[in-house]
Formats: C-alpha cells, structure tokens, sequence
C-alpha cells in the first residue's frame, strides 16, 4: 500500500464554463479546502473491498482481473506470474489504466466465450475467427509485458501500413481502442523497467494527398499522445512491407494483414495468425532494419524536438507528409 | 451483415458493465455478484474515500491527519456494509440505499461533503454517448479534481490518449447532454426521490 501525498486541484472556472452548477462546483472546492484530495485509495483498493466481500459472505471470489483475463485468453488456469517479475508494474499508477482496458475487454470476452459455446468451433468462420482475434488481441499484448521483462525486448513491434487500414480507427473503433490502451499500458511497464516500448513504423500512403482531413487529425492526435517509439516510412523504402500490416507480440505471436480493408470489422477478418518463434524472431529483426530508413518521429516520451509544432496545425503536418514522403525529410539513415 | 458482424456492431455499442446506469447494475447483480459489486466499488471508491477521511478527521476533532490504512479500512467497510442489500429494494434507489450505509459507516456530516457528486452518478450513467459518459464519469470519480502537476482536462486527455482541446470539447457536450437527460428522462420527482432531494441542483438562471 502506498501512501501519496499529492495536490489535486479543482479547477473552479474552468468547470464553470463547462455549464456545471454553482452548487457541485462549491461542494468540489469545499472538499479540496478541506484537504481531502491530498491522499489518494491504493490501487488495490477495488480488489481488497471484493475480496473481504468475499471473507464475509462467502459468495463472491475474488481474483486479479489482468491475471484472470490473460489466462482467459491463452486457455490457461489462473495462476500467479510464472516466474516473471512483474513487481515494476508496480512502479507506475496504471490503476486507471487497467480498469479501463478491463472494464472494455471483459465483456467482449465473456459474450466471446458464449458465443463460442453456441456455434462450435470457429476454424472454419472468418467472421467467429475475427471475433476472437477483438477478443484476444489486447490480452496478448498485455501478456507480452512477460516477455518483454524476461527478454528486455520491446513487448509489441508494429508494421502500420495505410494502405490498409485507415488512421482514425485507432480513435472511431472500440477493439482498435482496447488494442491502443493494452499497447500503452504494456508500454509503461516495459519503460519502467528500463525496456523500450511498443515500436510502430508507420508505412506512408504513396502521396500525401490521400490523406484526408480525418485522416490527419487522427494521425496528429496518434503522435502527441502515444507513449510508443513510432517511425514513419514512406511507401517507396517499405519494400516487402508495402502491401503488409505486422504485429508480433512478446516471442511467437505475428498478426499479419495483405488485404486492404474497408473499415475496422473488416480488418479483422482479414488478419491472418501465425505461432512461430522463429518467424516472430525475423519480423522483429526486419522491423528492427526498417527503422533505419523510416523518420523518427517520438520517443515514448516525448516528439522529437524539431518535430513539436508540426502535429500543431493540419496544415503542417500535411506538408510534414509531404516531406516524409518525397524524402525531403530525413531518415534515421541520412541523419547517421 | 452476418450474424457475427451484427453481433460485433452491437459490442461497439457497448454492453460492458462500465456502461450500464446504476439501475441496470442492480439489475444484474444476482447473475454476476463480483463482476457488478467490483464495478460499482471502482466507480465509487474515490468519493467514499473522501468521505471516509472526512470522517476520520471529524472522529478526530480536526486536530490529527488520518492515516491512510485508516481511511482505506472505513472505505472498505462503507462498501462491505452494503453488499448484502445490492439488490433488496428497487434498482432505482440503489444509490440512495448505498447513502444511507455510508451515512452509518461514516456519518452524516462526512457523507455531506460528497452528497452532490455522488448523486451525479445516477444521471451521468444515462449519457448514450460512449464517449461523453466515459469522460465525465472519469471527472466524477476524481471528485471534479484534476490530477496533481496537471492542467484542467490534462489527466483526462493522457487517460483518454486525446488533446486538452478535444477533451473540454467532449466534457462540455457531454455536459449539456447531462442536463438534459435531468431535465428529460426524469422527471423532477423521480430526480427528488433518486437523489434525496440532491437533484436537480440548478436553478433556472443556470440553465
């Protein structure tokens, strides 16, 4: 348990010009002058208050939700960690994080696994195949924090192509969404650990003129709050990855995409899955050689310095595009 | 569109507990009691914190800080307290049933201090929209206090990987959505009998 001594603050005007009445504002402001926001509940709290639930009426069990929902997913018993150190996740308050991406995930899995239960086996459905992948696929990333504290690799490595999937998903769809925040929260328990975080190269349309207006937000909101290493490559340096979308998670997972899709659902369908250290192993190995030729554009802490006003405005960014993508924009290579 | 597709649709509109109204939470208890109890516990444990080191401050006279095991225990008493009642009455008062172990836990003075925002819930978790819901309920939780070092909406935005901007957009739309689903969806009794009396909490000038 850790005691926080911290200054929360309640921003009196601001909620004011939000339209909130006089009367919650006060009642906010009454409690920050009595001192109430200096101490903040443990992040066990929710899981201490179930569990003595538990101790006292015997009907209610208590168990860790990221634990129960990655065994969940991997067909395994819950267990404790496996002779992974995962102590450094206590090091940073993702509380609020994993409550979020549990909150998003649980009920995807359990509608999952009943509706599994229905229709039998999915091999042979492309749509029940898609289904699971919503399903799984945050859960896997989560599990990678194993692997990354074992091998002190980056847990999640990711070829985004444009060519296939569209920018804004990330921020419109609900499985893009949890695969986001799984992606982060992995991340800060790599970092805190001393371990780079997820890593994304970005694989450019062949002209910035195909990026829309939607497009460019969402790629401008995608870079000032990732906490990622990302890199942007334009389309002519991205060789066999032109017309492909890789993911490989922790040490055997790739997720590979050939297909352009038509929107977030279709995506998934499209997804192929291999289990293979060995492949798992190469493609890290040509990301790795990727981000040599790609142009790096933040750390997961913060946009590199020359680069902070240019996800201000659309406008720049688009002509920062524009630059990647003619190569008037260095690469890490060129900078070497 | 398929089966499963339409069955993915309809997840992209949510069915997760964090989306339902505290009504239909009650509701579902009896099917899924640590599922639903952990949900309500999560949404409500910063404000029964407070709660509960204003109590130990008034149990104190003021005089001494209270010590964290201290708060956290009678936080976890005011919740285990309730449990056995979740579902004994109508899932429209589950929250006034919840006040009313708080107030015996805690006390009435302490429970004053959070009586307004803890009421906010009931309406707040009647938003349609995913996003306005989550935003402003992520602000109640944090007792409308932003994180510390942090400017206004700043903590949301990092939890929510949106811009500042973006944020107080979606607060303020999500805001107006509030006050008319006070003024709509309930009437002005239903609100007085949900909330003892707490709701509505604007006059007609603030409107």
């Amino acid at each position: 348990m850790s005691k926080q001594k911290a200054k929360w603050h309640v921003h009196a005007d601001e909620l004011r010009k939000l339209g909130f009445s006089q009367k919650l504002i006060a009642e906010a402001v009454r409690s920050e002058e009595l001192g109430l926001f200096e101490l903040e509940p443990s992040d066990d709290l929710v899981e201490r208050t179930v569990a003595r639930c538990a101790q006292l009426y015997s009907d209610v069990r208590p168990e860790s939700a990221v634990e129960s929902a990655e065994n969940l997913a991997e067909g395994r018993k819950p267990a404790s960690c496996e002779g992974a150190d995962l102590s450094a996740a206590n090091l940073i308050d993702a509380s609020w994080l994993v409550d979020f991406a549990m909150a998003r995930m649980s009920a995807t899995q359990v509608e999952t696994a009943q509706l599994n239960r229905i229709c039998g086996p999915a091999e042979d459905d492309r749509g029940l195949l898609a289904m699971n992948l919503v399903e799984t696929l945050p859960l896997l990333c989560l599990g990678a924090a194993r692997f990354a504290l074992h091998s002190k690799q980056r847990p999640v490595m990711l070829v985004e192509n444009h060519n296939l999937i569209g920018p804004s998903w990330w921020y419109r769809d609900v499985a893009f969404q949890s695969m986001r925040v799984a992606c982060r929260l992995v991340s800060s328990i790599a970092v805190s650990a001393g371990i780079p975080p997820v890593g994304i190269v970005i694989v450019l349309r062949p002209s910035a003129a195909e990026y829309n207006i939607e497009d460019v937000r969402a790629l401008a909101d995608l870079v000032r709050t990732s906490s990622f290493d990302i890199w942007w490559l334009p389309y002519r340096l991205a060789g066999s990855y032109r017309d492909r979308d890789v993911m490989v998670i922790g040490d055997e997972n790739v997720f590979s995409m050939a297909e352009r899709a038509q929107d977030a659902w279709g995506a998934f369908c499209n997804v192929h899955r291999e289990r293979s250290t060995l492949l798992a192993h190469e493609e890290r190995a040509a990301i790795e050689i990727l981000t040599g030729c790609a142009t790096p554009i933040r750390t997961c802490e913060h946009i590199y310095p020359r680069l902070q006003h240019t996800f201000e405005k659309p406008e720049r960014l688009k002509g920062f595009l524009e630059d990647v993508i003619t190569n008037r924009e260095e690469s890490t290579t060129h900078r070497r | 569109m398929d089966l499963v597709e339409t069955i993915y649709r309809m997840l992209q509109r949510g069915t997760s507990l964090e989306a339902l109204p505290y009504e239909e939470l009650h509701r579902r208890f009896s099917h899924n009691r640590e599922a639903v109890f952990g949900e309500f516990v999560r949404r409500l444990r910063r404000l029964i914190f407070h709660c509960a080191e204003e109590s130990c401050r008034i149990a104190s006279g003021g005089d001494a800080s209270p010590q964290l095991d201290e708060i956290q225990e009678k936080t976890i008493r005011a919740f285990t307290e309730f449990h056995p009642e979740f579902d004994q009455g109508d899932p429209e008062t589950l929250l006034v049933r919840f006040a009313q172990a708080v107030r015996r836990v805690l006390g009435e003075d302490a429970f004053s201090v959070i009586a307004l925002r803890f009421y906010y819930h009931l309406p707040l978790y009647h938003i349609p929209d995913d996003t306005q819901r989550r935003f402003l309920a992520a602000l109640f939780e944090n007792g409308l206090a932003t994180r510390p070092g942090k400017e206004f909406a700043a903590d949301l935005a990092d939890r929510f990987q949106v811009s500042v901007g973006e944020t107080k957009k979606i607060l303020a739309k999500g805001q107006k959505r509030l006050r008319q689903i006070m003024d709509k969806d309930f009437s002005s009794d239903e609100l007085r009998d949900y909330s003892e009396g707490y709701l509505p909490d604007y006059g007609k000038d603030e409107k």
